[in-house]
């Protein structure tokens, strides 16, 4: 073959600067400890990244909203305990002031005033805030929830939090079935998210049925038969199935002023209900804690599925890019090695 | 019968052809570095003998010709390849910039800020009745917003610095084709005489060459050596001495070309209507550049622009349902254009919102200062399917567009690549045939110089001989 100069020249141009390009994109890989610097580098893999940082940022998210609902439930069942004592020593109190042979209208009138702070006490635990926000107020956070005559302000909004992709969780517990006793007698289905929450169709739809609801109240089961709906509440216009747990004390605080030993016999059977009407109240909380802890876990763990899927993607292999980068050093030392040979030499050189 | 004279004749002959081999010699080695120089040969004839009876006595030789080396056909194959290369390259320089815009490696995009979006409005839906958590929601929107302002008008300016370049490069064309047109009255000129106008040619194969570096021309050899060049199937550039000039002029909105950007116009004479070439013009830089232009970044602003008013109708249909912390129903909480068109570049967040949070909408039903139903839908946006006929989320369809993206740069670079080595191979066959050798023109040199000094004894000789024989008589 024939050779002549400028072919020389173009192919040592051509192949060092082939062999300066390879170097130059592998110290930028090693700058940048990625592999991938660009979405060309790797389109595929470009795409996942894309989605896993998303998906990365959302489970952060999820984790915060997480942290929150736990926050907010904890410190309910914190309140539904301080108020499970209250109930025990009015069940105390009501026991020992049941019977004339321990009693008498002396001893009762006395407790009666106790029974007055523990109603009080009640009302207080009904109108806790966590930071600025009422807990048991429903969607109504900013007013308190419960008068001093124990009538509710609040609504029956569940405050649905979401703690992973598409699921959410209720993290309060409107007053109204802690206290005033809603949906107790209902079957164990609680109501929380059957509506799909990231549809505003369903939504507008479940809460036109909510209003429907509150407007003509279904009777059902046994609160149907036994028609024992003393509770009327009159902010709401519904038959509640369950206790009116401040009733309840005051009802024994008028029982006892009146000397009444009837009356706070038959509270005793109340005040059971009532703890049961708590104790379900706290069952529902304690569960959506659980499910919370659980949650947290997964999400704990997607995080790092996540985060090492995306360093498999634009992280550079150390060992691999060192040992191109000095297998790029030697091939450009030996173009231009033999480079500088070949241009060096011409005939001229040998004419004298 | 043989003379000295005619030796005298030979030798001064052969000495002209020395001098004409080694002028030749001088002229390669000149020209060892220009673009496109073929190298040249004489071609040296023995003249016709004179017959003396049997004996037939040469007469020496004379130099018929100035050839330059070159093959044609290889030349035609360079200049096809050169303009796969241009149109490559044109493609390649831009697609890499179009690539940064949407590079979020380097630097946080929308992938990024879209993110952002919805887990404030998640974080919003904790909760709802604070204050900070609604100027949050607003700011990470507003950099949304002017992400998607940023990439729109990035995008654009992409556009504007390939109308800027194109404009460039057919000032380059128009003076290419004056120049070829003048190369061919010269090279007819010469080539009448029936000589070589050799470096007239390389010079204008080179030309040729350039040209279709950047835009896709056809040229063939016409009658006495004259080329005529077209582009595409209508635009003659240069008819014999003759070339016609390209203009660029913005024209308004055309099929895949938006309003603003050049369009490529032809004017056949002096006086006649330029009409529009620019869908003629598909190879070479120009048009690699030209498709860039008009069919990927339009292509990509039309699908931003899709996303942008996709996420402000989804959210504004779902904030103007819900109700504000005054438990007043809500109005849009973004704002844009009309149109689908250019959404990217007007989307912002609407002004109530902008001037007061409060008026950002959490809630389904009003005076409820907790209620998140309408934060959660908003938020649940993210991960619903809203785009193209509902198979896509919001996030899937920026992805797969970066995705389609990758991929197009990926595989023009690649092209590119491939196409410079073949071209290279070409140009190396090329350069192997008629590529200048310093070794060879010196061993030419020292043949033509021991051809000189020895034609040159000759005629010493002779001038001895002729001594001698004017001298028998004394």
């Amino acid at each position: 073959m024939r050779v002549s100069d400028s072919m020389n020249y173009a192919n040592t141009k051509a192949s060092i600067g082939k062999n300066r390009s390879e170097m130059s994109e592998l110290q930028t890989q090693a700058a940048s400890q990625k592999r991938v610097n660009k979405p060309s580098d790797d389109p595929v893999g470009t795409s996942k990244l894309l989605s896993s940082r998303t998906d990365s940022k959302s489970l952060e998210q999820y984790g915060k909203s997480l942290e929150t609902a736990q926050e907010f439930l904890n410190f309910t069942d914190q309140s539904l305990d301080d108020l499970t004592q209250v109930y025990v020593r009015a069940k105390e109190l009501s026991l020992s002031q049941a019977n004339d042979p321990s009693a008498s209208d002396v001893t009762r009138k006395a407790v009666a005033q106790e029974v007055r702070q523990l109603y009080n006490q009640a009302i207080q635990i009904a109108n806790r805030k966590l930071g600025n926000r009422f807990i048991f107020g429903g969607y109504n956070t900013t007013t308190k929830p419960f008068t001093n005559e124990g009538v509710y302000q609040g609504d029956r909004g569940d405050l649905m939090i979401e703690i992973n992709k598409g699921s959410y969780i209720a993290m309060n517990m409107p007053g109204d079935i802690v206290f005033l006793g809603r949906d107790a007698k209902k079957s164990g289905v609680t109501t929380d998210g059957s509506a799909n929450q990231d549809n505003l169709q369903e939504l507008q739809q479940e809460q036109i049925r909510k209003q429907n609801e509150d407007a003509n109240p279904e009777l059902r089961g046994p609160a149907a038969e036994e028609s024992h709906s003393e509770f009327r509440n009159e902010e709401y216009k519904v038959f509640f199935e369950g206790e009116n747990i401040f009733k309840v004390l005051s009802n024994l605080e008028i029982g006892l002023n009146a000397n009444d030993k009837r009356t706070v016999q038959d509270t005793i059977e109340r005040i059971d209900t009532s703890m049961d009407q708590i104790v379900h109240a706290r069952a529902k909380v304690g569960s959506r804690v659980m499910n919370l802890a659980n949650t947290m876990e997964s999400i704990e763990k997607s995080k790092v599925d996540e985060k090492s899927k995306q360093s498999l993607i634009e992280d550079v292999d150390t060992y691999d890019l060192f040992s191109k980068l000095s297998q790029n050093e030697n091939t450009l030392q030996a173009t231009m090695s033999t480079s500088a040979k070949i241009l060096q030499r011409s005939l001229l050189d040998f004419l004298r | 019968m043989s003379k000295v004279s005619s030796v005298m004749n030979i030798a001064q002959r052969s000495m002209m052809n020395s001098q004409t081999g080694l002028q030749t010699v001088s002229h390669n080695i000149a020209n060892k570095n220009t673009e496109g120089y073929s190298r040249q040969r004489l071609e040296i004839q023995a003249t016709a003998p004179t017959g003396l009876g049997k004996i037939q006595v040469g007469t020496g030789a004379k130099t018929e010709a100035v050839t330059r080396i070159n093959n044609p056909h290889l030349e035609k194959q360079i200049q096809m390849e050169s303009s796969k290369l241009g149109f490559g390259e044109g493609k390649v320089n831009y697609l890499d910039r179009v690539e940064q815009v949407f590079n979020e490696q380097a630097n946080k995009g929308l992938n990024h800020y879209m993110a952002e979006f919805f887990n404030s409005y998640r974080e919003l839906s904790n909760y709802p009745e604070s204050l900070p958590m609604r100027t949050q929601v607003k700011e990470t929107a507003l950099h949304l917003t002017q992400d998607f302002q940023r990439v729109n008008s990035q995008l654009k300016k992409i556009q504007d610095e390939i109308d800027g370049e194109i404009r460039v490069e057919l000032n380059e064309v128009n003076r290419i084709t004056e120049e070829i047109a003048d190369l061919n009255q010269k090279i007819e000129s010469v080539e009448i005489t029936g000589a070589n106008a050799n470096d007239h040619r390389d010079r204008r194969d080179t030309l040729i060459k350039n040209l279709g570096e950047k835009v896709n021309i056809k040229f063939a050899e016409v009658d006495r050596g004259k080329v005529n060049v077209t582009l595409g199937n209508t635009v003659t550039l240069v008819s014999g001495y003759e070339n016609m000039a390209l203009k660029t002029s913005a024209t308004p909105e055309r099929g895949p070309k938006r309003e603003g950007n050049f369009d490529i116009m032809f004017q056949m004479s002096k006086d006649g209507k330029p009409f529009q070439v620019t869908e003629q013009v598909k190879g070479g830089k120009i048009g690699g550049m030209l498709e860039v232009r008009d069919q990927l970044i339009n292509g990509f602003l039309d699908k931003v622009d899709n996303l942008a008013q996709s996420l402000a109708k989804n959210v504004n249909e779902v904030h103007s349902s819900g109700f504000d912390q005054q438990g007043r129903p809500a109005g849009n909480f973004f704002k844009g254009t009309a149109g689908v068109r250019d959404f990217s570049q007007y989307i912002s967040v609407d002004n109530a919102v902008q001037k007061d949070v409060s008026n950002i909408a959490t809630a389904l039903i009003p005076n409820a200062p907790a209620d998140n139903r309408v934060a959660n839908v908003i938020a649940g946006l993210q991960y619903k399917n809203v785009m193209g006929g509902e198979t896509d989320t919001l996030d899937d369809f920026y992805n797969s567009m970066v995705g389609e993206l990758s991929v197009l740069s990926k595989k023009a670079r690649s092209l590119h690549e491939h196409q410079a080595d073949s071209l290279n191979q070409l140009k190396n066959i090329r350069e192997s045939l008629s590529g200048v050798s310093l070794d060879e023109e010196t061993v030419k040199m020292i043949e033509y110089q021991k051809a000189f000094d020895a034609s040159a004894r000759l005629i010493r000789t002779a001038d001895e001989m002729l001594d001698t024989v004017i001298n028998l008589k004394r």
